[in-house]
């Protein structure tokens, strides 16, 4: 039977809560349920087999309830998106991490995910929550701005003023003297050059990134509103 | 549901550059007329580029000029 506190909670979010009681079951259907598919959004978006199987051995591990004073993984989960789509960003965060400190050092003596005895500020939060500093935060930023910056300004305007005023294209078509379908063509390229420029300036800061546009919008989404 | 603009417009307005310390320019009878006039649809075509560029660089704006076209919805409130 459901515990009155729960029947407020989506399924998702009541796994969650269990899972941050030190219900051991809960937390392995959690895995069971998504290890598969976080597998599968790591290899997609570039990471190596042996990289993907040390984040998410971490990943998991840091979803264990603990008493010290590290806190659970889980506690920064908002319930505000999907678990999947946290659970991915949060992985993709780390990743980027631990490519960046490749990067910095050169692939000879990068740490690898784990090994916390020669790089223990390395093992501090940074990959918990979403902040402007965090490195795939200024990469979907950086990618987003700079693709926003090449955009005619009529384009983000119209775009602006339907997206996010509500106007109806009849509307917009009004203002420009312009036909309906002029006007439904120019919000699609104008979108279509927006995710082109952003995924092109991506690849042009991290080759070894493969992201598609929804692995984007998805990740911008995940980091605004999925985080404690 | 968001549409995917609305996601990547409130992304960069969390994390983006300019989240703080945006200046706030008045908006002064000329622009504002002007907004009308576009708005309406009467605003010459010469025109259009200058305003949207300021529009630009002053996206608050954008939603006084969304509101003015809103304004002219049947059944909206005379103004």
């Amino acid at each position: 039977m459901m515990h009155p506190a729960e029947q407020t909670l989506t399924p998702e979010r009541a796994q969650v809560d269990r899972c941050l009681q030190g219900d051991a079951a809960a937390l392995a259907a959690l895995r069971e349920k998504h290890h598969a598919s976080l597998i599968n959004i790591l290899r997609a978006r570039g990471a190596s087999e042996s990289e993907t199987d040390e984040l998410l051995a971490d990943l998991w591990g840091d979803c264990v309830a603990r008493n010290d004073e590290q806190p659970c993984l889980l506690e920064k989960f908002s319930g505000k998106c999907s678990l999947q789509g946290w659970l991915a960003t949060v992985a993709t965060r780390r990743w980027i991490d631990l490519k960046r400190r490749q990067q910095r050092r050169g692939e000879n003596h990068a740490p690898r995910p784990g090994d916390e005895e020669h790089e223990p500020l390395e093992r501090l939060p940074a990959a918990a929550t979403a902040t402007a500093d965090d490195a795939l935060v200024n990469l979907l930023r950086d990618s987003l701005q700079a693709a926003f910056a090449s955009c005619p300004p009529a384009d983000l305007l119209m775009l602006r003023l339907v997206y996010l005023h509500g106007l109806s294209q009849r509307e917009i078509m009004q203002m420009w003297s312009w036909s309906e379908s002029k006007v439904s063509r120019k919000l699609t390229s104008a979108m279509e050059h927006i995710a082109e420029q952003t995924l092109q300036c991506l690849k042009q800061h991290d080759a070894w990134l493969d992201l598609t546009w929804q692995d984007f919008v998805d990740l911008c989404e995940t980091n605004q509103v999925g985080f404690l | 549901m968001k549409n995917n603009f609305e996601i990547l417009a409130k992304f960069l307005e969390k994390f983006g550059d300019e989240v703080e310390g945006h200046e706030f320019a008045e908006l002064t009878p000329e622009l504002k007329a002007k907004l009308q006039q576009f708005a309406r649809g009467d605003l010459p075509a010469a025109e259009q580029g200058e305003l949207i560029q300021r529009l630009s660089q002053n996206p608050e704006w954008v939603s006084r000029l969304a509101a003015e076209v809103k304004s002219l919805r049947a059944g909206s409130p005379k103004k």
